[in-house]
């Protein structure tokens, strides 16, 4: 999904990848690794959602936001997958149900969590990690 | 613009990945029952 919006904006604007880096604050470097497929900080995603114009969950292109698969049975795998999660999740409910965020927040922060975990999978078993 | 409430909780979500090892065993009922409280509710919405 990232490579074919960032291919679209630098069309719509006509600009190069290197401007399009400049813009975002990050070396033109970095951003080539990221439209290969490499993994970005927390603080680059975010520039890329404000830049894109688009929520972070659709950078990230999980299927936190699938429609056969609620928000809650997702959580529910990812702190049986990862128990630390346990207490991050409890923080975000209760953002949640205090109205500092909603549901497509949520969804966002899920995607947010599957990416990383995907990573760190990724970093302990190069060969492997994506299975 | 990305709310400042989900990066501080993207961020949250990083530190408990760099967080000492925690089995599920030690994840307590309490917390069990406010997460699934919490995201029992609202119904999710219509997209």
């Amino acid at each position: 999904m990232l490579p074919k919006l960032l291919e679209k904006r630098l069309h719509d604007r006509n600009i190069s990848v290197r401007t399009a880096a400049e813009e975002l604050n990050v070396s033109h470097t970095t951003l080539h690794r990221i439209i290969n497929g490499e993994t970005m900080d927390l603080k680059t995603l975010v520039s890329l959602s404000n830049w894109l114009g688009v929520r972070p969950s659709t950078i990230l292109d999980s299927d936190a936001n699938d429609e056969n698969t609620s928000i809650s049975s997702t959580i529910t795998a990812l702190i049986e997958q990862d128990p630390r999660l346990a207490s991050a999740f409890t923080e975000i409910g209760k953002e949640l149900k205090n109205g500092n965020i909603d549901l497509r927040d949520v969804e966002d922060i899920v995607s947010y969590t599957i990416y990383r975990i995907n990573d760190g999978k990724r970093r302990n078993n190069p060969i492997n990690g994506d299975n | 613009m990305v709310k400042e409430e989900i990066i501080r909780l993207m961020v949250i979500i990083d530190l408990a990945l760099k967080a000492d090892g925690l089995t599920i065993e030690a994840v307590t009922k309490k917390e069990l029952k406010l997460i699934g409280d919490f995201f029992a509710l609202p119904p999710p919405e219509k997209k």
